[in-house]
């Protein structure tokens, strides 16, 4: 118990002073590749490393991130309620956009993996790298990846998109506010949610929406693509 | 600060539930996704009031990244998978980031063209 109780307090304090620091190095420079999940994982693990703390130790610490990663996905119903007159109105859109991009998505994953002959615990913690990540962590877990290689996925494959987006909206002449905010979402999630709403309301709006579509979406897929590429 | 721990205990309450419900009907789905939906159906259906967990709701949002940190410390134990897989995940995370990213615009780019046309042509024959 009273390790338990010291693990967390420790856990909390590393973790809770890099994401400071992080996030003010963020705030101050505000270039994409210093996204705070990249920069404070490395600050803890050199915090871990400088002060001679087991690996072990910090995780069994960090019950109560878990916890509040479930509170924070609950809340997640909270933008999608507020959008819930756009979400009524666009509905076909949103779904039938957001559906045929995950499931390329997953696809491209699939196929590639095999063809590359990537490891089947890698394959299956790259399936849900295109949702929102505290949803992927848990799908990654059910269908047996590893969820840390999963949010690193997420991560990468969000701010790739980031970078990306904007320039193959040009060039691929996507003009309609809808699809840019969509596309941003389905595939930077919060990260592109949050850009998007620097274009416009509409297109934030549309960013979010995804973000929760896409999740929705891929929770009740998962389990399939699971037995097709595998059985 | 009594509300925000109000808020909190209400939010945790719907979280609990969801993993209560989804360990009763064995569910294939996570329980906080399954908490989402019950929170998002009890303010649609008006049992639940927006101010009732506003601020927490955005707090949490707004924190997420601090959260997911602990979850992403566990890839220190696979640094030798990087250096044996790390270009073919290279390629695959590119790729696929493309590929969602392209067929959702084009996806959503498609359909709105279509219904303006529609709606063009509706007004035309009118």
């Amino acid at each position: 118990m009273e390790t338990l109780v010291s693990n967390t307090a420790l856990c909390t304090v590393i973790t809770c002073s890099s994401y400071a620091i992080g996030v003010r190095v963020f705030e101050k420079f505000n270039k994409n590749w210093l996204n705070p999940l990249y920069t404070v994982t490395i600050a803890v693990i050199c915090l871990l490393a400088l002060f001679h703390v087991d690996y072990d130790r910090y995780t069994s610490g960090s019950g109560i991130f878990s916890l509040l990663l479930g509170t924070a996905t609950v809340s997640l119903a909270v933008p999608l309620y507020k959008q819930i007159k756009l979400l009524k109105k666009h509905l076909p859109i949103i779904i039938s956009s957001v559906a045929c991009g995950m499931l390329a998505g997953v696809a491209c994953i699939v196929l590639l993996a095999k063809g590359v002959d990537l490891n089947q615990e890698m394959t299956l913690s790259l399936i849900p790298k295109s949702v929102t990540a505290p949803i992927a962590v848990s799908i990654s877990q059910s269908l047996g990846g590893i969820p840390s290689l999963t949010v690193l996925f997420v991560i990468t494959s969000g701010v790739f998109s980031l970078i990306t987006g904007p320039l193959f909206f040009k060039w691929g002449q996507i003009n309609s506010r809808m699809a840019r905010g969509l596309a941003l979402g389905a595939s930077a999630q919060a990260l592109g949610a949050s850009r998007a709403f620097e274009w416009g309301e509409l297109e934030g709006a549309m960013g979010s929406m995804a973000v929760s579509i896409s999740a929705l979406f891929m929770t009740l897929i998962s389990p399939f693509f699971f037995h097709l590429s595998f059985v | 600060m009594v509300r925000i721990l109000l808020q909190f205990l209400t939010i945790l309450t719907i979280y609990l539930t969801g993993n209560g419900l989804v360990a009763w009907l064995h569910l294939p789905l996570p329980g906080s996704f399954v908490g989402m939906i019950l929170l998002f159906a009890a303010l649609s259906l008006g049992v639940f009031k927006l101010p009732w967990i506003e601020t927490i709701a955005r707090l949490h949002i707004r924190h997420f990244s601090l959260l997911l940190i602990p979850s992403i410390i566990g890839v220190v134990h696979y640094t030798g998978a990087f250096k044996t897989e790390g270009i073919k995940l290279a390629i695959i995370l590119t790729a696929s980031s493309f590929t969602v990213l392209l067929v959702t615009a084009f996806t959503a780019e498609y359909f709105e063209t279509r219904r303006k046309r529609r709606k063009q042509d509706g007004n035309i024959s009118q």
